[in-house]
């Protein structure tokens, strides 16, 4: 031990090298200043389109009629596609709460893909689903399927079992036999609320040629009371991993995507929630199976699609239609699902960003959406981890103190804990969905929590899941199904 | 360092400051929420008994009358949101009461000034209740409005209350001429909204379809695409032949829903059209007259390229009695000895199985029992065939 001192204290003494990590250090200081002011820049330029978007957003929910337009014949069909893997727990009260959405005309295709709990047989049982034969279109290749099923006393309802191929697979199976042109993907363990549908169909209908896809606003169902598919009663999550991706959620779709959508730079449109042009997706190839993050993939091709071909497009996000997701209640469930995450992002980034980026050609999504994806999404585990480091080299050569660190922190803090208070801002403005005091005082205090360790290891997982990439291992991770009520 | 130090002191003060007034905003919006809610509750509680006097007399013939005593601004506006809902559940003469009660209590007067007024966001919230009130007079005015606003979602909130409160084709023309002139193409958004009006909508869906104009003749159809009288047929026929895709297949789906009999020549034309979907809506419609007359034509949409057609063909045959399954059989046999495969042989097989298994029910078993003799008559005993009793 006393051995190592001496020869930390030798190097220490050497100038030359010293001054050259110094030099280093404060090179690295000024990358790391400049890379925190364009990211703040950033973040505020989006929250700003996003809270001068929300007095129009709610100007639209006060000022439309659901029922009136859910009764409409103008409101476009849509082909609702429930990709569902070993989902015997969730799926019946999942396809029921479908099957009575207040729309007007709609299929729900629900795909089983290969699961080896009970999925098939509680799917038969419970719908006395018989065999058919449709026809299929061979529009994109998936995995073979075993059987399609189907039951006339529920007209809207079809059954496909296949072998299993990944959730991409799936989807694009529900989209060889969907019937209409718009189709919608919801997540097996998600409840959709009655009228979400209906209101992504009037964003939908006020550019019907233009939009390619409309995403809808993820909710987290944990603690909420569940009765027949619908959300009884919201409830604030009361376990810690779930409120704290409750306001995390909030901070993502309503602070980060209203913005992003209102300059068309949308890039994922969640795989919970979402409603597509199908013929767009089919020419685009549909979804790429083989790996997680197809939801982003898919938008990125459709950006892509439509910029090369000069074809006006807009994809645009719908706040006030709410999907419920069961958010992972543990650190193991919640650690896999993030690093399946970090992943696709890689993937995503490397099979498709890296070739539209800081290229004019792709506008807003190639010089603004995608830069901040690569440089401050993709690429952040490393400038923190790094950052990190240098703060230690900083201390251990005396080029800072602890009152300056302090300083710098508490600005990170303060200028980011204003962000979290602007989501909260709209969430209060617009839909004020939790409704007492308490549960706005639980929302800050989570708020404050997430700097207090939970984005720090989201930045680990984040950093887990490229070493994943780089191994090829590209599995699903842990994910385990409960009921709604529990 | 010492200065720099200094600047970054100031500005932790300063988020310190812009945390601070969010989070007062937050809870004053919080408590706000909170006592409108309250507020809201009260008012159901106040108004219970009144608004239960205005379910119980609305199909009276006597006239609604005002709420007892006086209102504050919260309870007006409240039971203004109330009886807004009730005149778009009710139709006819029950609307027409409770927009006369609207009218006695002050609220299109008051909704009027709002939108004379400067306030945007007060024009936009009075237009939308002058729409649900069907305002009449408030039309110039939310026209006018309409043509300066920009192409947002709240440009169609203004254009749809015109919707409601216009008494004259004119004034909609001209709202759907100023919709149109923003550069958005909406035909269903702008035929939904036609829908909420009082006027004549089906005469004027039948003027754009007349007009020449490609936007208009698109609104006009979506309109009228629900409509199934014979003279709609007539009317639609020679948009048939368009060269907008949009307009030729709206049209194409209208005739076919309307006409009490497709001539030959027309069922030739189009099940001879290069659009897959056309061929497959053609024998869709075919298949829902049940007439043997059109026996033949399914029967050459067997030889069809897009396996839906063959599919849709195929079920419209076995509809269709003796008479079309003959023919499917016989089409069946013809593809097998041609060398052509035993699709459709299969099909009838499928059938046939799928049959048996619900001989329970009278018309399955006899449509069974036809299908097997045509079969049987067609390609002879099948061993495979499974024989009900």
């Amino acid at each position: 031990m006393g051995d190592i001192i001496r020869i930390i204290e030798y190097y220490l003494q050497d100038a030359s090298w010293l001054n050259g990590l110094r030099s280093f250090l404060f090179a690295y200081s000024t990358f790391a200043v400049c890379y925190v002011i364009a990211i703040t820049c950033l973040y505020y330029l989006i929250f700003g389109l996003s809270i001068r978007k929300t007095f129009a957003l709610k100007r639209g929910i006060r000022y439309n009629r659901m029922n009136k337009l859910s009764g409409s014949a103008h409101v476009p069909p849509v082909s609702i596609l429930v990709p569902a893997y070993n989902e015997e727990l969730t799926i019946i009260e999942n396809v029921r709460s479908l099957l009575s959405l207040h729309y007007p005309e709609y299929e729900v295709i629900v795909v089983n893909d290969g699961s080896k709990d009970g999925t098939f047989n509680t799917m038969i049982e419970e719908f006395r689903l018989e065999k058919i034969n449709p026809i299929l279109s061979s529009d994109l290749k998936t995995a073979k399927i075993r059987g399609i099923y189907y039951n006339p006393e529920y007209p809207s309802l079809y059954f496909i079992d296949k072998e299993n191929g990944g959730k991409a697979d799936s989807l694009n199976a529900g989209i060889n036999l969907s019937h209409y042109r718009l189709i919608s993907t919801i997540d097996a363990d998600s409840l959709l609320e009655k009228d979400a549908l209906t209101r992504i169909a009037r964003v939908y209908m006020e550019n019907p040629e233009e939009t390619v896809a409309v995403g809808g606003n993820v909710r987290i169902v944990n603690s909420c009371t569940v009765e027949d598919g619908i959300v009884k009663n919201v409830r604030f999550p009361k376990k810690l991993l779930p409120a704290l991706q409750n306001v995390e959620y909030l901070k993502a779709f309503l602070g980060g995507r209203i913005g992003w959508s209102a300059m068309n730079g949308l890039i994922i449109v969640s795989g919970a929630f979402g409603v597509f042009q199908k013929d767009k997706v089919i020419a685009v190839g549909g979804y790429r199976g083989g790996y997680p993050g197809e939801d982003m993939n898919i938008v990125i091709k459709l950006h892509r699609y439509c910029l090369e071909n000069k074809i006006p497009y807009r994809v645009a996000f719908c706040p006030d239609a709410v999907c419920w997701t069961q958010a992972p209640e543990t650190y193991r469930i919640l650690s896999s699902q993030r690093k399946r995450w970090g992943r696709g992002n890689l993937k995503n980034m490397i099979e498709e960003g890296i070739h539209m980026v800081f290229r004019p050609k792709y506008k807003v999504f190639g010089l603004l959406t995608l830069p901040y994806n690569i440089l401050f999404e993709t690429l952040n585990p490393y400038v923190r981890i790094s950052g990190l480091l240098a703060i230690i080299g900083y201390w251990l050569l005396n080029m800072t103190d602890w009152s300056t660190l302090a300083i710098f922190g508490l600005i990170n803090f303060l200028s980011c804990f204003v962000l979290s208070l602007g989501a909260l801002f709209i969430e209060e403005v617009t839909f004020s969905r939790y409704p007492t005091v308490g549960d706005l005082n639980k929302m800050l205090l989570y708020s404050l929590f997430m700097f207090l360790g939970y984005r720090q290891i989201g930045v680990w997982w984040r950093l887990m899941g490229h070493i994943d990439f780089f191994r090829n291992n590209n599995t699903w991770g842990t994910m385990v199904r409960t009921n709604f009520n529990k | 360092m010492y200065s720099h130090m200094t600047s970054a002191v100031y500005i932790v003060y300063g988020l310190i400051a812009v945390n601070l007034v969010f989070a007062v905003v937050l809870y004053g919006i919080k408590f706000r929420n909170v006592k409108q809610q309250k507020a809201h509750e009260r008012f159901h509680k106040k108004f219970k008994d009144y608004l239960i006097y205005i379910q119980a007399n609305i199909d009276s013939e006597e006239r609604l009358r005002v709420p007892p005593g006086r209102m504050n601004r919260l309870e007006f506006n409240l039971l203004q949101e109330r009886l807004n809902d009730m005149i778009e559940s009710f139709a006819g003469e029950q609307r027409e009461k409770l927009i006369d009660l609207c009218g006695q209590i002050g609220f299109p007067t008051y909704h009027l000034q709002r939108l004379r007024g400067r306030s945007y966001r007060r024009k936009i919230d009075a237009a939308y209740h002058l729409g649900c009130m069907r305002v009449k007079e408030a039309v110039p005015a939310m026209l006018e409005l309409l043509r300066r606003h920009k192409a947002d979602s709240s440009l169609f909130v203004i254009a749809r209350a015109i919707a409601k409160c216009a008494q004259d084709p004119k004034d909609i023309k001209d709202m759907v001429h100023i919709l149109l002139s923003k550069g958005r193409s909406i035909p269903d958004l702008i035929a939904d909204m036609i829908e909420e009006s009082s006027i004549d909508q089906t005469a004027l869906f039948a003027q754009f379809i007349q007009s020449g104009q490609p936007e208009l003749i698109r609104i006009g159809l979506v309109g009228l695409k629900a409509y199934t009288a014979p003279e709609m047929a007539a009317a639609v026929y020679r948009l048939m032949d368009s060269s907008n895709k949009e307009i030729e297949r709206k049209s194409i789906e209208i005739y076919l829903n309307s006409t009490v009999f497709l001539p030959a020549n027309v069922v030739n034309r189009l099940l001879g059209h290069a659009d897959a979907e056309i061929r497959l809506l053609t024998v869709q419609a075919l298949s829902e007259h049940r007439n043997s007359a059109y026996a033949g034509a399914l029967r050459n949409g067997l030889k069809d390229p897009d396996p839906r057609v063959v599919h849709a063909s195929a079920n419209g045959l076995l509809r269709m009695g003796e008479k079309g399954m003959l023919l499917f059989c016989e089409a069946a046999k013809d593809s097998r000895d041609s060398g052509e495969g035993t699709v459709l042989q299969d099909m009838i097989e499928e059938e046939l199985h799928s049959l048996s298994a619900r001989t329970q029910n009278v018309n399955y078993l006899t449509q069974y029992n036809a299908l097997l003799y045509a079969y049987e008559r067609t390609f002879g005993k099948n061993k495979r065939i499974y024989r009900v009793v």
